[in-house]
């Protein structure tokens, strides 16, 4: 009894909508793709640099 | 990224191939009037919304691990560079019937060399301490693999789909594009090194 009337609370309220975003925000977050950088962008064109190389065109 | 380094890859590979391939417009196409956007004005900007796009993309896309500097990796960077060339347009135009297909796939061409050029400049860095295959990568292009009988060449399928989905979709899938220049770079490092794409397959989880 007291789950239904709190499930229409809810529903009347509103929060079960807000409640739905935020588990679907937390499902989300553990999901998102981990990403680590092997090399520094910094370093790689510091060193490009020093090598005097001219960029390619690909057709 | 350091100041320095934009500067470095927008000066040293996006304003000289901009101008190189706006050049190579010119002859083919002499009747579409294209300007190009690549004024120290436009690298201000350019510089902004690339800033925009990498902090979106860690925002909304990257694992939050608080206990590590989030830096994006290099694949990431030279996609978000491609996402902001497509946005951009370095090369504006008007529509008539005579825009020729070098024209019109022109900024698609731009995004999708420099991430290229990227890429190389990775490679390079990777193979810092071999003098043989740092003067052999300077002075070879890419390896691109071959398209099925049918199918335009690797690079041309690639800069046509960025054009297409521009129009089609409106929206940049950095990721798929960054993992695709990732198949780029380890397709080459396989033929660099020699070795057997069997050497490159992930361990089991079993």
């Amino acid at each position: 009894m007291e789950n239904v009337l709190k499930n229409i609370f809810d529903k009347v309220s509103g929060r079960e909508e807000e409640r739905k975003i935020d588990l679907l925000a937390s499902i989300v977050d553990r999901n998102k793709i981990k990403n680590a950088g092997v090399s520094s962008i910094d370093d790689v064109v510091e060193f490009a640099k020093t090598q005097k190389m001219k960029y390619d065109i690909y057709f | 990224m350091l100041d320095i380094t934009f500067d470095e890859l927008w000066d040293g590979i996006v304003v000289p191939m901009s101008n190189d391939l706006h050049n190579r417009m010119m002859e083919v196409d002499k009747y579409t009037d294209v300007s190009v956007c690549n004024l120290p004005q436009d690298k201000v900007n350019f510089k902004k919304l690339y800033e925009s796009t990498k902090d979106t993309l860690k925002q909304l896309y990257h694992y939050n691990n608080s206990e590590k500097i989030r830096k994006i990796d290099i694949h990431k960077v030279a996609a978000c560079f491609a996402s902001v060339l497509m946005e951009y347009k370095v090369f504006r135009y008007e529509i008539n019937e005579h825009t020729s297909d070098e024209v019109f796939l022109s900024n698609a061409r731009l995004a999708y060399n420099v991430s290229l050029a990227i890429i190389k400049e990775n490679i390079l860095y990777k193979y810092k301490d071999d003098k043989d295959l740092l003067q052999f990568i300077s002075t070879h292009k890419l390896y691109m693999p071959k398209t099925t009988e049918g199918h335009d060449r690797f690079s041309l399928g690639r800069t046509k789909t960025l054009m297409l989905n521009s129009i089609f979709l409106g929206k940049f899938d950095i990721l798929s594009y960054s993992d695709m220049l990732y198949w780029i770079e380890l397709f080459n490092i396989m033929i660099l090194e020699n070795k057997k794409a069997s050497e490159y397959i992930e361990d089991s989880e079993e």
